[in-house]
């Protein structure tokens, strides 16, 4: 049985526990499982393919090095997606640019166009295939902006709520909600363009 | 027309983030109001949709070239972390373990040995020194012995000196005391 065999048969508990002595393989085989999961969560945040693989390093070397402090609280995929996140958003505040200090960004915050579109309730079961739809809410999601797109992220997919997701991005509560509020709208709206543009 | 504030709280609801008063309020509100009841639909397709179809994003390289990339960098944090703490630790190692410990006992001494002889092999300082003295009279050169442990003071007079140039000849006779 050669070495990466030898630790594909084991669950994430036994290798975490393994690479909390220094077990390097135990590592490998825990970054091959999971690799997807955070390099999708950091190329769903900041939509960059390369920028998204290095954080993904960065992710993998902080887990390394914090390894110890894991207590098996939660899964580990729950935790190193963490890490992954909260990289994330520190990567995007470095890159806010300064435009979206201004103008834009207040428009955006405020999200004045889109609480003036119509109400869009668009039915997901209708006619799209699974990974079509996938894709479609990829594209969607691409054209929020970061911060929107995090607060989507850890509220939708992750599951957190309002209270967490405001001490994670470091920012009121209200911010979220509003922030929350404007991503769906804006989501519905344009998920209700694609299926017109389908239908069509 | 329903307010910003109302459309938050509906989605606050459907989120479960509302205390049980809350809640019934907003219940109250969509049972009474078309907009509230169609704001609620909205954004629950929406949040429906999200959460049944996360986007699924591969990476785009293998396995082991990620692993490597990863790797490198863990063993150049290692290597570089080696830092005065694991020295100790070392230290700590050769001394508890007696094998070593005569060795290192022996070295640590003559590293101390060293010290102390290259301390006291310092060559012994006699110097002269000049004294300024506010006086225009009267001058004065220190001198010191360390290895007769003594120190000198000449006290002179200037007109004197001055004559006879005390560059090349420092003292007279009679401009001497000893202190």
């Amino acid at each position: 049985m050669d070495v990466q065999n030898k630790y594909a048969s084991l669950d994430d508990e036994a290798l975490v526990r393994s690479a909390q002595k220094g077990n390097k393989n135990a590592f490998e085989e825990l970054v091959a499982r999971h690799r997807d999961k955070v390099y999708g969560r950091l190329m769903i945040m900041i939509k960059n393919e390369n920028d998204a693989l290095d954080l993904s390093q960065e992710v993998w070397i902080k887990a390394w090095k914090r390894l110890k402090q894991f207590h098996g609280d939660a899964a580990f995929c729950t935790w190193i997606t963490r890490i992954a996140i909260n990289v994330g958003v520190d990567h995007i505040r470095k890159q806010k640019r300064k435009k979206y200090e201004s103008i834009e960004d207040h428009i955006e915050e405020s999200g004045s166009i889109e609480r003036l579109m119509p109400i869009e309730i668009v039915n997901p079961a209708q006619g799209l295939e699974r990974e079509e739809l996938r894709a479609r809410i990829d594209k969607a999601l691409e054209q929020l902006s970061p911060e929107h797109r995090s607060v989507v992220i850890l509220h939708e997919f992750e599951g957190l709520e309002y209270k967490e997701i405001a001490k994670m991005l470091k920012c009121s509560m209200g911010t979220i909600m509003s922030r929350l509020f404007y991503a769906r709208k804006k989501l519905a709206h344009l998920l209700a363009g694609l299926k017109k543009e389908r239908l069509q | 027309m329903i307010t910003l504030e109302q459309k938050l709280k509906i989605q606050a609801y459907l989120d479960g983030e509302l205390s049980q008063s809350e809640a019934k309020k907003v219940e109250f509100l969509m049972a009474s109001d078309q907009e509230a009841k169609q704001v609620f639909e909205e954004l629950k397709c929406a949040a429906d949709l999200l959460q049944n179809n996360e986007p699924e994003i591969k990476m785009p390289i293998s396995r082991e070239l990620f692993w490597n990339r990863i790797y490198n960098e863990i063993q150049k944090d290692e290597d570089e972390s080696v830092s005065v703490f694991d020295y100790i630790r070392h230290l700590k190692y050769l001394l508890l373990n007696t094998k070593y410990l005569v060795p290192v006992a022996a070295t640590i001494i003559a590293l101390i040995s060293i010290f102390l002889i290259k301390d006291f092999a310092k060559p012994i300082e006699d110097y002269l020194v000049s004294i300024e003295t506010t006086s225009e009279e009267v001058g004065s050169y220190s001198f010191r012995v360390q290895s007769e442990n003594m120190f000198v003071v000449w006290i002179y007079n200037k007109d004197k000196s001055d004559e006879k140039n005390i560059e090349s000849d420092l003292i007279y006779d009679d401009d001497l005391f000893l202190q």
